[in-house]
């Protein structure tokens, strides 16, 4: 073997060790070198080692548990390209924060009746641990979807109940509507996503008894032992929004007078939350703005991660309970995918990672961390863009096409990322600016856009509103107390047993 | 690996009930009858079971036998394609299937890209599972520091391998593939290029004849004259090792095939039949089955060994070896349905792979062998939503109705058309947009046919390969310290370990960063 290249990668992999290294602390095992390198590998596999060696089977008392809605495995890669770029490097071979937890499975995201699934169907499975159908909130697929009759008798019980009435804090955190279909299945039942607030209501739903998602939260999840969400959604709460009657969180703040209710970041930065229990933040009227359009008004993601677990275990340790459960979802990556516009999808992956990077920093060797997705989307990655290629540009190859992006066989360029379909170039209320990629390719009009512009809507084959979900298995990345049982392939349900079984319950 | 069979039998009393409860207007059946409570008490068990597996020892032995199996272009919508596709086949509605591989305890994401190319080939990437680190496309087991095609720069670069590891260790070895022997994925773990496509010497440049570059096919009978030698090598490729005047491609007038045979106790079969009457119990043996690749599944006729065919007899004979063999088995052709456009090809392919490895899971003891199934790089094949459970995974896409019951008639998308829930982002099956200002729709019929090239976006002669991680499953000796999402050549290095363990200084050696 020849060690002159061996030692020449060694050298460059001591360069470059530093750059990849942007979260530094106790948790984190030393960065090894960028380089992918024998070497390299040769580091990896000791830390690795000693990573297993060094594990127990402790029991886990806290878990934080992350949603990317719609994080596909492709969104993943692109996401850790476009983080690696923005700090200088080639990109491939950055990892986003949760790609160095030492465990991952991949999980089966089919709901009963969807070869395709729906959130509102993944959230129930991972949250009641039952598989069902696609529109369900924490009901078992025994119940038609939209239909209240005999829907209540198919209530499974939540995670979050089961951890209440077992003694834990818990909490919820996302960039969507709080009653939007991942943060409603873990408080709230509904044979109907859609039944957000009583004004979506059926008549059916209404002569049956079924409560809206709203009311849900306040009458039956912050009663039975909530003690915190912060999320958007705050029109679904009182009939200045979409309600017909009642102010929901006038209810909540009559009903819990040591509670807080907070509107925006300044006050979420500077309220002493410890003096209050429990907390409701409603930060936005719908869903969050995206990262990338939002002003300081609305609290990132990572901030309001780590103000809820500090809260958590703050809680916890004051009322000596047995520990917190706290879910966050990031709930845009959906979003900009079913716009078609991958930029934002990227971003708010991004973000996830930071937020997953602060949970990991406040967490101890107790807490058990997991970052999965509900489902797959349509994105794919085209070949054949060269090492360090722009991930949202044109595909360039210069090693064969030297003189600019690669051409398809009509002549025209493509960008690396596209999906199978989605919406063509008509506006939508979060993009006034618009600026539609080569939806259509007989369309010469927008062939010379930026494709690197965040407004850019990469092309689609097949012309949808709304960019569907997709049928592929999704990651799950896990580390602390529990990890390893987040191994091989799993059924979606298969979550809640393992947490449960990382919890240890006792009988 | 009983998870497939506790669901989804199909209820047909209760079925009835759901029916004559929801009233009168006659909704479509729900197909999958699994109650809330099975559900849960499945998902108990499997933690439970996870738990209990948790709680042996981690297998630190030293492996006596390494497998690698490589779905060439398996990336992971693949998977879920083709578990559908060969739980259909099976008679289940698809989702809950699970392929062989998916049943093994540990896993990881990979991240597959070369050196120089953000979406790989599977020179460079098959160079980074068997050598430990990664390097260009195009390239076979030479380092990052060759430049491709350039025969010079690579001289002084070549890489220790898979192979040349178990010869050290006196193991047998083998190589399975439906490919040509001299394609990629086969040829890097024997032969040291700095360009794929010299699989005979018609392909070499002057400048590589200038330095001594050799081909590849010449590198397998130079190889079996070294001291390590392989013990089995069967796939396609005759064309590689037949002189011009035969058929083949040689322009060196050189039978490679006749000189194999001319090794002490070197014997060469290239046929089904002469493939399951060797006595595999010793000697070296090159089986060339097709002149390039083999046959597509459908496309075989009964001369033509079958991927699991191939890799019984190469098991016969490295099981003779009492020190242990290190196999590669390769479904190469799952990457060749692809890049046609062909959704059935790839999958029907993957299927096979599913079957050898279900089969080979009853031969193996994996408390003394090493299994790792992986791909090399992933593709562009997409899954749509939202078909309603057990959509043929070939169809177009029929939905659910508001109730979450099956559609009676397929869904359109605005563009008017029907469409499969399968598609490629580029390819041959791209729309010609110049004919058409809408995309067309898809005929329900064809789109089961097994020649019905899905639709695509981009127009590109072959399908491009995907850039996203793909997944790896593993079972035994070591394979617990898999996991995560790992860089390629990392996989080399557990491989390695689960080969030399005992060699190695102990991990607590090294500061402990906890978990």
């Amino acid at each position: 073997m020849n060690t002159l290249p061996r030692i020449t990668s060694l050298l460059l992999m001591l360069l470059m060790a530093s750059p990849g290294q942007t979260e530094t602390d106790n948790h984190q095992p030393p960065a090894i070198g960028l380089q992918p390198s024998y070497e390299q590998g040769q580091q990896w596999l000791q830390q690795r080692l000693a990573q297993r060696q060094a594990a127990t089977a402790n029991t886990a008392r806290n878990l934080v548990l992350f949603l990317g809605d719609g994080m596909s495995v492709t969104t993943l890669t692109a996401a850790r390209i476009l983080q690696g770029q923005r700090q200088g490097l080639s990109g491939e071979e950055n990892q986003l924060s949760f790609e160095r937890f030492p465990y991952s499975a991949l999980v089966k995201t089919y709901n009963t009746n969807q070869q395709t699934p729906d959130s509102a169907g993944t959230m129930s499975a991972i949250t009641t641990g039952v598989k069902t159908r696609a529109g369900h909130i924490a009901i078992g697929p025994e119940q038609d979807r939209g239909i209240c009759q005999g829907s209540q008798q198919h209530q499974q019980q939540t995670l979050f109940l089961w951890a209440h009435r077992q003694g834990y804090a818990t909490g919820i955190v996302t960039t969507a509507r709080i009653t939007h279909a991942t943060p409603a299945a873990l408080y709230a039942h509904s044979p109907e996503r859609d039944w957000e607030a009583d004004s979506d209501l059926t008549r059916e739903a209404r002569q049956h008894g079924c409560r809206d998602i709203a009311w849900q939260l306040i009458h039956n999840a912050f009663p039975a032992g909530l003690d915190l969400a912060f999320g958007g959604g705050a029109r679904n709460f009182t009939t200045a929004g979409e309600r017909d009657s009642g102010n929901l969180i006038e209810d909540w703040q009559q009903q819990f007078r040591q509670g807080l209710y907070i509107e925006d970041a300044q006050q979420l930065r500077r309220a002493d939350l410890q003096q209050h229990h429990p907390l409701l933040g409603l930060f936005s009227a719908s869903h969050f703005h995206y990262q990338h359009d939002a002003d300081d008004s609305q609290p990132t993601l990572a901030a309001m991660t780590g103000i809820a677990q500090t809260y958590l275990q703050q809680l916890v340790s004051r009322q000596q309970l047995k520990g917190y459960l706290l879910v966050v979802e990031g709930a845009r990556i959906d979003h900009g995918h079913h716009l078609g516009n991958a930029y934002r999808a990227l971003d708010e992956t991004i973000e996830l990672a930071n937020a997953v990077s602060r949970a990991e920093r406040n967490s101890d060797d107790a807490t058990l961390l997991l970052v999965t997705a509900d489902h797959s989307h349509t994105l794919s990655m085209a070949g054949y863009p060269e090492r360090g290629n722009a991930i949202l540009g044109f595909t360039v190859n210069s090693a064969h096409t030297p003189q600019g992006p690669v051409l398809a066989a009509d002549n025209h360029p493509y960008t690396t990322l596209g999906y199978a379909n989605s919406q063509g170039g008509s506006t939508h209320e979060d993009h006034q600016q618009r600026q539609p990629g080569r939806i259509h390719w007989h369309d010469p009009q927008h062939q010379h856009t930026d494709p690197t512009d965040a407004d850019f809507y990469q092309a689609a084959l097949g012309e949808y509103t709304w960019e569907t979900h997709g049928a592929d298995d999704v990651a799950l990345h896990a580390k602390g107390p529990g990890a390893a049982l987040f191994q091989g392939l799993i059924e979606q349900h298969e979550i809640y047993h393992r947490i449960r079984q990382a919890l240890q319950e006792k009988p | 690996m009983t998870r497939r069979n506790s669901l989804s039998r199909p209820a047909g009393a209760l079925l009835a009930t759901l029916v004559l409860v929801s009233g009168c207007q006659q909704p479509q059946p729900i197909k999958d009858n699994t109650r809330s409570q099975q559900w849960f008490t499945q998902g108990q068990q499997q933690a439970q079971q996870a738990a209990q597996r948790l709680s042996q020892p981690a297998n630190q032995q030293r492996a006596k036998n390494i497998i690698l199996v490589v779905g060439d272009g398996m990336g992971i919508t693949t998977h879920t394609a083709a578990r559908i596709f060969a739980g259909q086949n099976k008679g289940m509605l698809g989702e809950e299937n699970a392929l062989s591989f998916e049943t093994l305890p540990h896993s990881a994401l990979i991240k597959t890209y070369n050196t120089d190319q953000q979406t790989p080939d599977s020179a460079g990437t098959m160079t980074a599972l068997i050598s430990g680190e990664k390097t260009r496309a195009g390239v076979l087991a030479v380092s990052a520091n060759s430049q491709r095609g350039h025969c010079a720069s690579s001289q002084d670069q070549q890489l220790t391998t898979l192979f040349d590891l178990a010869e050290a260790q006196g193991k047998a070895t083998g190589i399975v593939t439906t490919a040509r022997i001299t394609h990629a994925t086969p040829a890097a773990l024997y032969a040291h290029s700095p360009e794929r496509n010299w699989e005979s010497d018609d392909t070499l440049t002057e400048e590589a004849r200038q330095h001594g570059c050799r081909d590849i096919a010449q590198q397998l009978l130079d190889y079996q004259q070294q001291a390590h030698r392989l013990e089995v090598i069967f796939g396609g490729g005759q064309r590689h090792f037949l002189p011009q005047t035969a058929s083949g491609q040689r322009r060196d007038g050189q039978n490679l095939v006749e000189r194999w045979q001319q090794l002490p106790e070197h014997f060469s079969v290239t046929s089904k039949q002469q493939l399951a009457d060797a006595d595999m119990s010793a000697g070296h043996w090159l089986g060339l089955f097709a002149d390039s690749h083999l046959p597509y599944i459908d496309e075989r006729d009964s001369r033509t060994p079958g991927l699991q065919d191939m890799t019984k007899a190469a098991l016969q004979r490295l099981q003779h070896h009492e020190q242990g063999y290190v196999l590669m088995i390769e479904s190469g052709r799952i990457d060749h349905g692809h890049h046609a456009g062909s959704g059935y090809k790839a999958l029907r392919e993957a299927e096979e792979l599913d079957q050898t490895v279900a089969w080979l899971l009853t031969q193996i003891d994996l408390s003394e062998t090493l299994l790792v199934v992986t791909a090399d790089h992933s593709h562009t094949l997409t899954l749509a939503g939202y078909p309603t459970r057990g959509n043929p995974i070939l169809g177009v896409v029929i939905g659910n109705d508001d109730q979450g019951r099956p559609q009676q008639q397929p869904f359109k998308l605005q563009d008017g058309g029907y469409y499969t829930s399968m598609n490629y982002r580029n390819g041959p099956g791209a729309i010609d947009w110049q004919k058409h200002t809408t995309r067309p729709s898809v005929i329900p019929q064809q789109a089961l046919q097994p020649d019905y090239r899905q639709q695509a976006l981009v127009p590109l002669e072959s399908e491009t390969h995907g850039g996203e991680d793909v997944a790896l499953y593993a079972a035994g000796p070591w394979a617990y310290v898999f996991g995560g999402t790992m860089e390629q050549h990392w996989v080399f290095h557990v491989m390695q370990q689960a080969l030399t363990a005992d060699s190695v200084a102990p991990a607590d050696a090294i500061a402990t960063p906890g978990q």
